[in-house]
């Protein structure tokens, strides 16, 4: 089976999985993880639309540990895992961490290649990520912190909570940030460029 | 005279703001002396960076100094300054550090900054029994500002890069 075998099932197991979510939040009109599921059907949906539409085959993994962390923290709201299981919260923070640097490490190593003045060397890529993962980590509880004050939603627990949730994001960032510097040095020259065929698009 | 303005006078500006952000004042920002720190690091260690980016250098060592200057008219609005301002400040920094590199990677770097120096602080607080910041509401206010700051100061920068290209 190839890679990109291997990444279409996990997008198709991934997307069923959450529709059956969705429907069962409508059947018991919970509408905000009906929301999530929806939102995280475009989230699953992304790195087969990555190879397909921008030439960045990501690894099948990372389309598998998408679905995974989408389905997970969906079905947590549903069924109220963030507040049953202490450590669910944790979990997801850290995978969603993980897909986001791994995406975040291989779109900076494109663009970067075309940076002006001059190119973005190979070696600063895992560290402008890890920058990158701990503002998203920022503007993640940022939107939390906005919800609860203007929309009287209970996403942030306390102080605790959230300096855990930022601290388990830069862990995930600095996980990979180690991890991944010869991935991104075996990557070919022309990866990320090529001519877009919208035939192969499914 | 140029040579000695960009050699000797904006990095001795800038070592002797950054030794200065250590005095605080009651209530002062608890980021300012981390971001004083960054400034000193930067002044001992790359000082020739310092004259090929003396704009953003000299800016950078006045705000600074500018609590302190504040302080002289009204030491009560020293930390409201500090609150303004480090945004900026630590947006030149990481522009300083990174000079080679886009604005928005600055912006990205100065955020990332405030972002781990808020944690820092928190369990700082955890360990050594301080309360530096007390309370959620508290800590977003710092993250809040932070973000907001690094993309005004993107903004501003970013706006310059442009008119520099039309001219």
């Amino acid at each position: 089976m190839t890679d990109e075998e291997k990444e279409l099932i996990s997008t198709r197991l991934g997307l069923a999985a959450l529709l059956i979510i969705m429907i069962a939040s409508f059947l018991v009109w919970e509408l905000y993880p009906a929301l999530t599921s929806i939102l995280s059907m475009a989230m699953v949906a992304l790195p087969r639309q990555a190879r397909l539409r921008l030439c960045m085959p990501l690894p099948w993994v990372l389309a598998a540990q998408t679905a995974v962390v989408t389905v997970l923290h969906t079905l947590g709201i549903l069924v109220g895992a963030y507040d049953l299981v202490w450590w669910w919260d944790i979990l997801t923070h850290m995978m969603a961490t993980s897909v986001i640097a791994v995406a975040a490490n291989l779109v900076i190593t494109v663009r970067g290649r075309n940076a002006t003045p001059r190119a973005l060397p190979v070696k600063y890529v895992p560290l402008v990520s890890l920058g990158l993962v701990i503002v998203l980590g920022m503007v993640w509880e940022v939107a939390e912190f906005s919800a609860d004050v203007f929309l009287g939603q209970m996403t942030q627990y306390s102080l605790n909570d959230t300096a855990v949730d930022l601290s388990v994001d830069i862990l995930g960032g600095a996980l990979v940030a180690v991890v991944i510097p010869p991935y991104l040095e075996r990557l070919e020259e022309d990866y990320g460029i090529c001519e877009v065929s919208t035939s192969s698009a499914r | 005279m140029r040579k000695v303005i960009l050699n000797v006078v904006i990095p001795l500006l800038f070592f002797i703001s950054s030794l200065a952000s250590f005095i605080q004042y009651e209530g002062g920002n608890i980021y300012w002396p981390a971001a004083g720190l960054w400034a000193l690091a930067l002044a001992v260690t790359t000082p020739r960076c310092l004259a090929s980016a003396p704009v953003p250098a000299a800016a950078a060592g006045l705000m600074l100094l500018a609590p302190h200057l504040v302080a002289i008219i009204d030491v009560s609005a020293a930390p409201d300054v500090q609150f303004v301002l480090l945004p900026a400040v630590t947006f030149l920094l990481a522009y300083l550090t990174l000079s080679f590199l886009l604005p928005a990677l600055s912006a990205l770097l100065s955020t990332a900054f405030i972002g781990v120096s808020a944690l820092a602080f928190y369990y700082l607080d955890r360990i050594a029994g301080t309360s530096f910041i007390p309370t959620n509401e508290a800590f977003m206010l710092h993250i809040t500002a932070g973000l907001i700051g690094a993309f005004i100061m993107y903004l501003v920068f970013y706006a310059g890069l442009r008119m520099e290209a039309r001219a």
